[in-house]
Formats: C-alpha cells, sequence, structure tokens
C-alpha cells in the first residue's frame, strides 16, 4: 500500500534534484564568466556596463571580445551567461518559462 | 470362512469410500470459497498482487504525461534559447573631438567617427565592418568574417588589425589607447617605425592554448597582402598594409603571434612576420620597379596589471629595402604606464593619470626623421566607461613635433 507515495516522493525528489543541477551549472557558468568577464575586459579597456545591453546584442559582442581577447568558445559561454545574468527578459532562466519578447 | 470373507470385503469398501471421499476432496472446483486459512490468504496475496501491478500501471501513466510536458518545455526552452543567438546584430562605434596645439602649427580642431557594425549568425560566424569617416572622407577601417565554432580557434578573413604586436589591434582605437588618438613612438604618424595602426587584407588563423596553473597563452597565424610604400615620391618609405597595390605577382606577408599568460594579471608577446613589398614608386624612372623588395619585422610586447594600473610596452624591428633595393633598418620601443585612480571616492575616482616614453631609431632619415625621442605625460576622465576627456602633453627631441592635445572620446 506504501508503494504509491513512495513511487510519487521518489520521482519528485528525483525532479527537483535534476532541476537544482540545472541551475547550478548555469550560476556556476555566470559566476566563472563573471571571472572571466573581470580578468579580460579590463586587460585593454574600460569594463562595459554589463546591464547596459540586452542578451541579443551581448552575444555578438562577446563573439567580437573572444576574438579579439583570444578567449576559448568555452569562455565566451561563460561571459555571456553572466552578463544575461542583468537581462531578465531575454532569455528564460528555467525550462518552461517562455522568454518575454 | 465366511468370516474371513467379509473382513475381506469390508477392508474394500472402506477403501473404496476413502477413494471416493479423496476423489471427491481433490475434485473441489478453485472458485468456491476455501474453508482452509492458508488458501484464503493465499487467494487474498494473490488479488492483492492483482491490484498492485495494476496500479503501478496508473503510476506509470501518470507520471509519463508530466515527464513529456518537460521535455517538451526543455525543447522549447532550448529553441527560445538558440532564438536568442541567431541572426543577431549590434551597432557601436567610436567618435573624437581633438584639439591640437603644436608649435609651429598652431591651433587645430578635428573629429572623427568610425561606425562599427557587428552581426553573428547564431555563435558560428560573425561579421565585423568599421568605417572610418573624419574630415578627409570616408574609408573602410575593418571588415572580415570569422568562423567561431571551433573551441580553440577562430578563422578570420578580410581586412582586419594586423595582429603584428598588440597596438594595432588592441589599443589603437582612441577610447582604449591611454593616450587617445597619439599613438606610441613606433606607431607615431611622423616619425615611427608604421605610419599609424596597420590593417590588412588576408587570412589568420588564432586562438587559446589552454595551459594548466592558471595560465594561458594565444596564438596568431597569418597571411596577408604584401605591404606598400607610404609614398609613391620615396620621400616616406615606410610600409604600409591595407593599401590596393598593383603588385598581384608579390608574395603575401607571412606572420605570427605568440602570447604567454603565465598569469590573469601578466602577458608577454613576441610577433614575427615577412614577406615582400609591393614597389610602386614611380617618380623616379631609374628604379625598377618591378624587382622584389623584402622586409622582416620582430616584435616583444609585455603588460602587467596591478588593480586598476596597467604598464604595457613594446619593442618593434623592421628590416627592409628601400625602392632602390638597399636594406635599411629601424627600431622602436615604448613603456607605458596608468593608473585609474578607483581607490578614490565619488567624481575623483574617475581621473588616470599617464605617463609614456618611447624612442625609434633608424639607419637612414625617413619622412624626414630619424631618431626621436619622446615623453608624453597626460590625464584622463572617465566621465563613464564610455566617455573620456583626456588632456596631454607630448615632448620630444625633436621640438618641432611638441603638442598638448585635449581629446573627447566617446564609444558605444
Amino acid at each position: 500500500m506504501t508503494f504509491f507515495p513512495m513511487t510519487t516522493l521518489s520521482l519528485s525528489l528525483a525532479l527537483v534534484a535534476c532541476g537544482s543541477l540545472q541551475a547550478e551549472d548555469s550560476m556556476q557558468s555566470a559566476a566563472m564568466g563573471a571571472k572571466v568577464f573581470a580578468e579580460n575586459c579590463n586587460r585593454c579597456h574600460e569594463a562595459p556596463d554589463p546591464a547596459s545591453r540586452d542578451g541579443r546584442t551581448w552575444t555578438g559582442i562577446s563573439l567580437h571580445m573572444r576574438v579579439f581577447a583570444d578567449l576559448s568558445q568555452e569562455d565566451q559561454h561563460r561571459v555571456l551567461a553572466f552578463l544575461r545574468t542583468f537581462d531578465t527578459a531575454a532569455i528564460p532562466k528555467k525550462p518552461g518559462v517562455p522568454a518575454a519578447r | 470362512m465366511i468370516h474371513h470373507r467379509s473382513i475381506v470385503r469390508s477392508t474394500l469398501l472402506l477403501l473404496a469410500g476413502l477413494g471416493v471421499v479423496v476423489a471427491a476432496e481433490d475434485q473441489q472446483p478453485a472458485s468456491a470459497p476455501a474453508t482452509d486459512p492458508t488458501a484464503q490468504l493465499k487467494q487474498r496475496l494473490d488479488d492483492l498482487e492483482k491490484q498492485i501491478k495494476a496500479l503501478q500501471a496508473q503510476v506509470q501513466s501518470t507520471n509519463q504525461q508530466p515527464s513529456d510536458t518537460a521535455a517538451l518545455e526543455a525543447r522549447v526552452w532550448k529553441l527560445e534559447a538558440e532564438g536568442q543567438t541567431d541572426n543577431g546584430y549590434a551597432f557601436g562605434g567610436v567618435g573624437d573631438v581633438t584639439l591640437v596645439a603644436q608649435k609651429n602649427v598652431g591651433k587645430t580642431v578635428s573629429a572623427d567617427f568610425n561606425p562599427i557594425f557587428i552581426y553573428n549568425y547564431r555563435e558560428s560566424f560573425l561579421f565585423i565592418a568599421e568605417l572610418n569617416a573624419d574630415e578627409n572622407g570616408v574609408s573602410l577601417g575593418q571588415a572580415w568574417i570569422a568562423f567561431t565554432s571551433l573551441p580553440h580557434a577562430v578563422v578570420e578573413a578580410g581586412r582586419f588589425p594586423l595582429p603584428f604586436g598588440v597596438y594595432s589591434e588592441r589599443l589603437s582605437p582612441s577610447w582604449v589607447n591611454k593616450f587617445s588618438t597619439n599613438a606610441p613612438q613606433p606607431y607615431n604618424t611622423d616619425y615611427g617605425i608604421f605610419s599609424e595602426d596597420q590593417t590588412a587584407d588576408g587570412l589568420q588563423v588564432r586562438g587559446d592554448i589552454p595551459l594548466p596553473n592558471n595560465a594561458k597563452g594565444n596564438y596568431h597565424i597569418f597571411a596577408v597582402a604584401a605591404p606598400t610604400y607610404n609614398s609613391q615620391d620615396f620621400s616616406d618609405n615606410r610600409l604600409v598594409f591595407g593599401n590596393p597595390g598593383t603588385g598581384d605577382h608579390v608574395r603575401p606577408t607571412l606572420g605570427a603571434r605568440l602570447g604567454f599568460l603565465p598569469m590573469p594579471t601578466v602577458e608577454i608577446g613576441v610577433s614575427g612576420m615577412f614577406g615582400a613589398i609591393i614597389n610602386q614608386q614611380t617618380a623616379d624612372p631609374t628604379i625598377d620597379d618591378t624587382a622584389e623588395r623584402s622586409y622582416h619585422a620582430f616584435d616583444v610586447d609585455a603588460e602587467y596589471h596591478y588593480q586598476s594600473a596597467v604598464i604595457r610596452g613594446e619593442y618593434v624591428r623592421m628590416d627592409n629595402q628601400d625602392p632602390t633595393g638597399a636594406w635599411v633598418h629601424s627600431q622602436g620601443a615604448y613603456l607605458q604606464g596608468s593608473h585609474r585612480l578607483t581607490s578614490l571616492q565619488g567624481w575623483l575616482s574617475g581621473f588616470e593619470p599617464t605617463i609614456r616614453i618611447g624612442r625609434v631609431q633608424r639607419s637612414v632619415v625617413d619622412n624626414g626623421y630619424q631618431d626621436v625621442n619622446e615623453l608624453d605625460i597626460g590625464v584622463n576622465y572617465y566621465f563613464t566607461s564610455y566617455i573620456r576627456t583626456s588632456l596631454m602633453g607630448f615632448d620630444h627631441s625633436v621640438h618641432s613635433l611638441d603638442q598638448v592635445v585635449l581629446n573627447t572620446t566617446f564609444s558605444y
């Protein structure tokens, strides 16, 4: 008789665990992106205000800076993840929440 | 005998009776309610197992729906995220207003504006175009396309800043240069080894080199069209890249830069390039402009960051043939320091004092100059990260070059 609640509980825990892992990865990437941003932007010029542009614009600019600062693709993605945290409307933060356009 | 027979018959009847009873018990129907408690429990267990299987099927069916929904939502989210990077574009640029006061020349005011267009197709391709607009007209600063899908390499083709040393590529924009529109000595417009920062037409592969212990490296390998002399009348034989030349037969320039960052605050780079020169001298008919002229150049750059202070320097050496075929040599270097006073409070944190010393030496006079020393002192003020005003003084061993410059630059 305890099979059903136990199964439901296990499934819920698994889903919660998956969601937490995904959120942790995203936050970890953004945190590492902040470090890459701080280390590289100021090497040549004043670091721009991360909130000054939207997520879509930062994509092109981060690629531009990937080229000039010789960043790896992974670091460029991290920087972009960091910059997008300032653009709350542009990218859904978790699966199932559509982006505001 | 009769007694014996009756005993046998009674025994047979008893056995037959027992056999009927046993047969009757064996033939009892299964559906009939069991009177045996063990049988009842067994039947109850069977029924429960059937119910559990039914419940399991029901749970599985119930859980299947949110699982599918989550997968679908994740896919939508992925597509949304991809949509954010699809066909993105951005506008940027830099503008300057500059007041120059120079000995024997007087005061001049100039303005220029360099719009930059950035287009990316997803994260696979990047296109950059920059125009240079000033009082002399509009020219193409750079226009290149890059393939950016590789983890540690970018393939770039078109007209791009020459990755020889670091000034042309990284530091030449006025909002980046600590002395705004005034290039460091090896790139000085009047007497530098190059007449300005350089852009070149060609192909390059560049990227990062992952290294252990927080160190990293970077590399550039490039092949670009051959340079020309800065003038066609023998007055300025410094080399210029990116000019349209008619010497299609001339072999291209090949070069590379290798950078090493033992820690994030330190970078040391070494560059080299060599090739032929397009000889378009027309002023002197005795010069054979079909003969190949060659050059090779070498550069070392270094920079160190401590909090908001930066020290950087660069050494450039050039060996090239002049239009007559004679080899000439030039070398130059600069050392520059700047410190944004971020430790101060409020508006005072916008100040940034700067200093630069440099020298250029050459084996022959070129463009009227041979050996020049220079000391530059200035102060920048950042209204924001994008708007800066600079007041600078430039003192030269050739005093006619001395200048005081007031510049405001903005980027967006």
